[in-house]
């Protein structure tokens, strides 16, 4: 691989470029997914619960 | 080099540093601000930071030049920056560190440690150990910056020591963390690009990746390769040495190892995870911080290797060996300057100076600050028992004062071949003294005072053990165990005295943290479980977050079909 055929380097290549690959990726997925986890919203408990009163009320239970 | 135009290149460089030196001090108005930016630092600046910060001098310079002789077998070292020094940095220890940060209202590393287990002694314990330990490190890429500039520029180190401390004092001292942070995003950006250019261009000219790579194979078995490295085990550059061997214990253990897991546990940027809003914040830091750490770790370690095929093809020599036809004396630390100035255009040698000085200067002003903010907040005011609010900033300025003073005197009295050393004492003190309490502080609630207290001491009384009576390098330096026992190491000449003291310091750190934290009681055990709760409650904000989003496309997609969700 790359011309080089020392089965140790080989894997550190696979992992180095793996492990940038995968941090990118999951930078690109985890994009917006998360949301505005703020100080406040981790805080209270209200927003917790308001947030699920919220989605019922908006989506009318399970779907 | 022509003065007329590095002088003007640099002059403008200075001045934007010196511009967002000035919006960090405008931006800062209280401690929170000069310590963490205020938690409110854009995702893409933290992991420029970060990454600016982890990469130093020693490491394009003298790492690079250490892969000339090692070969690339090295590569472990970026695969492991990456995989622990970011994403299991970021996505594991950065996303808990942040929430429990913000429930403890701690602002330091050692803060954190102390709040979290509800200890002042944990706190002050840990600055003091920062204070007295960092600055060796500090030192180490102080000189190492001064040496780049005496050697390229003829500037006189003790100039060139003062133009870093003095450059990096001015922002660091105004603007604090935020100071820290926007130079910090210039410099990585600048490092970058040169990485990169750097890395394309030598294999350019070594006529392609898998060209350039068999050519560096054959070489390791014709004549200029070292016979040295193979009596201590090498396979040649481009495979890793003999399992077990001296050289073996020497990448893997020291370098590797030490380095590459090492990192998750380093002040200066473990304080980083803190100075972001939100998690989304660290999501997004882990795109540009695999792309930075891919390209400007990997790049020395791929260029001094391939550096020989290089000197070979036009001298007839190994990169070493070039070195030593230049001055006389062979000294890997040349390997990569003499390559950029012989093998890459002209212009690139002044890119390359703002490379190497952005490089010094990143990690510089974040250890300045860590140290600054170890002595005043996690020290003085904790144990005066001063409100850190009320002076917070001044005091902390008057702390990074005292760490800018003491790492230039040690700077002009430590001799130039302990560089090397001093950073490896400083990373192993750090990973042996503080990974294992930090991460159980992170994930297992069942972690207590006496518990987290055991396993910083154990692991740093073993790792300094190491380094006195174990590991012959750094013990040849203090000479005790010599003068004891007329070896450099109590293993005498055998293997042992190549493997790295955090071989040993971890797994005694790990235990007594863990059988010490059984044998006693969690004392704070509310906080412990508010810290965990709000960890869990994230997760399920998260997990209820995304199911929003999926239900408001799932909403919209169904609505323009015109059927009932």
């Amino acid at each position: 691989m790359f011309g080089i055929s020392d089965a140790s380097v080989i894997i550190a290549i696979i992992i180095l470029i793996g492990s940038a690959l995968t941090s990118i990726i999951y930078g690109i997925v985890k994009w917006n997914s998360e949301g505005e986890i703020t100080k406040e919203q981790l805080l209270e408990e209200e927003i917790w619960e308001n947030e699920e009163s919220l989605i019922d009320k908006e989506l009318g239970g399970d779907l | 080099m022509s003065f007329e135009i590095l002088i003007p290149v640099v002059i403008i460089y200075l001045g934007i540093i010196g511009f967002l030196g000035i919006k960090g001090y405008k931006g800062t108005k209280n401690s929170s601000d000069y310590l963490l930016g205020g938690r409110n630092i854009n995702p893409f600046v933290m992991a420029l930071s970060y990454g600016a910060t982890f990469i130093s001098t020693s490491a394009i310079v003298g790492f690079g030049g250490i892969a000339s002789q090692f070969g690339l077998s090295l590569l472990w070292l970026p695969a492991l920056n990456i995989l622990f020094g970011i994403f299991i940095a970021f996505i594991f220890y950065g996303k808990r560190t942040r929430a429990m940060g913000l429930h403890l209202e701690s602002h330091t590393f050692p803060e954190f440690l102390g709040k979290r287990v509800n200890s002042k002694f944990v706190q002050v314990f840990t600055g003091v150990i920062i204070f007295l330990s960092m600055p060796l490190y500090t030192a180490a890429v102080l000189i190492g910056g001064a040496k780049i500039l005496e050697g390229l520029l003829n500037v006189p180190f003790e100039y060139s020591v003062a133009f870093f401390s003095i450059l990096v004092a001015i922002y660091v001292i105004m603007g604090g963390i935020k100071g820290v942070m926007y130079t910090d995003a210039l410099q990585g950006v600048l490092m970058f690009l040169g990485m990169l250019f750097l890395l394309v261009a030598t294999y350019v000219k070594l006529g392609g990746i898998s060209s350039s790579h068999q050519q560096l194979a054959e070489l390791s078995q014709s004549e200029i390769f070292p016979q040295g490295l193979k009596a201590l085990g090498s396979n040649g550059w481009t495979a890793s040495p003999e399992l077990g061997s001296p050289l073996w214990w020497i990448i893997f253990s020291s370098l590797v190892f030490g380095v590459g897991i090492g990192v998750l546990a380093q002040p200066q940027l473990c304080v980083r995870y803190m100075t972001v809003r939100s998690n989304k914040e660290l999501n997004r830091a882990v795109i540009i911080g695999g792309i930075f750490i891919l390209i400007t770790v990997a790049t020395p370690y791929i260029v001094g290797a391939l550096s020989n095929v290089y000197f070979y093809n036009e001298q007839g020599l190994s990169a070493v060996q070039a070195t030593a036809a230049i001055n006389g004396k062979a000294n890997v630390d040349e390997v990569i300057p003499l390559f950029i100035s012989t093998a890459m255009p002209k212009w690139f040698g002044y890119a390359f100076m703002l490379v190497i000085i952005s490089a010094a200067m990143s990690t510089l002003s974040s250890q300045f600050h860590a140290i600054g903010t170890a002595i005043s907040r996690d020290v003085y005011s904790a144990i005066s028992k001063r409100s850190h609010d009320k002076y917070g900033v001044l005091i902390s300025r008057i702390g990074v004062i005292i760490s800018i003073l003491i790492t230039v005197i040690l700077s002009f009295n430590m001799g130039s071949g302990i560089i090397a050393r001093a950073t490896a004492i400083f990373f192993g003190i750090m990973a042996s003294g503080f990974l294992a309490p930090y991460t159980a502080a992170l994930f297992w609630k069942r972690l207590t005072r006496v518990g987290m207290i055991a396993g910083m001491i154990s692991g740093i009384a073993v790792v300094c053990f190491g380094f006195l009576f174990l590991h012959s390098k750094e013990a040849a330096v203090f000479g005790i165990c010599r003068a004891i026992t007329g070896e450099n190491s109590l293993f005498g000449t055998s293997v042992g005295q190549f493997i790295d003291p955090l071989v040993f310091a971890l797994p005694v750190s790990t235990l007594s943290t863990i059988i010490f934290s059984l044998m006693t009681q969690v004392e704070n055990k509310n906080t412990v479980d508010e810290c965990f709760a709000l960890v869990k409650k994230q997760k399920r904000l998260i997990k209820k977050s995304n199911q929003k989003t999926l239900n408001k496309i799932k909403f919209k997609f169904f609505s323009k079909k015109g059927k009932k969700l």
